[in-house]
């Protein structure tokens, strides 16, 4: 995502007190990214709220040494793959099918469409590294940081998150796995 | 033997691994299946943004209020707690032993000196009678909303400072209009207490 470019200004804002200057200006990269991790758009919310009191509570401590908007995207991986843990620790790794992504516009190409479905069918864990990795670039090294496992993990996950998207594709139209963006 | 779709992701990503690349001019089948990864990539990076289903500021804002009120109510509670801590240090180094109000004023009217004048009564009578209507309604006091016991707290807490300025104060030739003052005080606190406890214990029985 660009930077905002009066970031000086809703930082400002933000420690005199409006947080909302700075929540509008990032809440949908935030759910987006959160979103994505998650199955359930009610955990991404709940995720979203976690993400920016965290932000809210640490604004005094946070000098600019990274970007606003990596520092406020790594509060939110890391709220949200806490949730992933959690719902593993509740025995809850299963995908759900239950929810299509909202928001997905009418004009949505099949192709598309097959790529939302199949990444939906992966396990939180898989889906969590494969869009941290492929998407937002964080590297194994961060990615196995964030979630208190090693680098190597994160490459295996990565492995099998497209090991597992090649077969839910090729499932869905019959023929090999091959993406047209 | 084909490489491993994480040693295709490594060259993917930036790898340099020599022995995959070897394979991959020699394997259509493996420099598809990196075409293929390269694809999702691109595809994954183009699908659309979600945004939420409603507006979160309302409930955000109020999560993100309710910490900075138990912050100010933390100060306001650190900052009493101080101010009679104070006191109690003096009021001990001076050698005196602490007494309500009333008991001091009993002690004192044996000693002599200080005695309430016709003017302070009055007062002291109220505060009675305001002390006795409180006791009653303790006994049948429902739970309180956390909100209530907070204000009820703080009255208390000013009323615990009063006590202790009014007993400093009989312990000595006192100035008989400090005491009306703070008699007067501790009356109008007495008051706001009966009053909370009358409006609000109504409300948060419900």
């Amino acid at each position: 995502m660009a930077e905002v470019p009066d970031n000086e200004i809703l930082l400002r804002r933000a420690r005199k007190g409006d947080f909302e200057s700075l929540f509008r200006a990032y809440e949908r990269p935030v759910f987006h990214l959160v979103r994505r991790i998650l199955s359930r758009t009610e955990d991404a919310e709940e995720a979203v709220q976690e993400t920016f009191l965290e932000v809210f509570r640490s604004l005094p401590s946070y000098r600019g040494d990274a970007p606003l908007w990596s520092w406020i995207r790594s509060v939110a991986a890391s709220k949200a793959l806490m949730r992933v843990r959690r719902q593993k620790n509740r025995g809850e790794e299963e995908p759900l099918e239950e929810e299509r992504a909202p928001g997905v516009p009418a004009h949505f190409s099949p192709e598309r469409l097959d790529l939302e479905r199949a990444l939906e069918r992966l396990s939180p864990v898989s889906k969590a590294v494969l869009w941290l990795h492929d998407v937002e670039g964080y590297t194994h090294e961060e990615i196995g940081g964030l979630m208190d496992r090693t680098p190597s993990f994160s490459k295996s996950q990565l492995a099998r998150a497209h090991e597992r998207l090649r077969t839910l594709l090729a499932e869905g139209d019959g023929e090999a796995a091959c993406i047209r963006p | 033997m084909h490489p491993s779709i994480e040693e295709l992701l490594n060259l993917r990503d930036g790898g340099s691994d020599s022995a995959t690349r070897d394979h991959l001019r020699k394997c259509p089948e493996c420099a598809e299946t990196l075409r293929d990864l390269e694809a999702t990539k691109t595809a994954l990076r183009s699908l659309p943004e979600l945004g939420p289903t409603r507006d979160l500021w309302p409930d955000l804002s109020r999560q993100a209020e309710s910490p900075r009120r138990l912050r100010r109510a933390k100060v306001a509670w650190a900052a009493s707690a101080a101010a009679a801590l104070l006191l109690v240090t003096l009021f001990t180094v001076k050698g005196f032993r602490l007494h309500t109000p009333i008991e001091n004023s009993a002690a004192a009217e044996k000693a002599g000196p200080a005695q309430p004048g016709p003017d302070l009564q009055p007062l002291i009578l109220e505060s009675q009678r305001l002390e006795s209507i409180l006791q009653q309604i303790e006994k049948g006091r429902p739970v309180l909303k956390g909100r209530t016991a907070s204000a009820i707290a703080q009255i208390q807490d000013q009323i615990a400072l009063v006590d202790l300025q009014i007993s400093l104060l009989q312990t000595g030739e006192t100035a008989s209009d400090q005491l009306a003052r703070l008699w007067k005080e501790r009356v109008n606190l007495l008051g706001s207490l009966v009053e909370l406890h009358v409006t609000k214990g109504a409300y948060s029985s419900v």
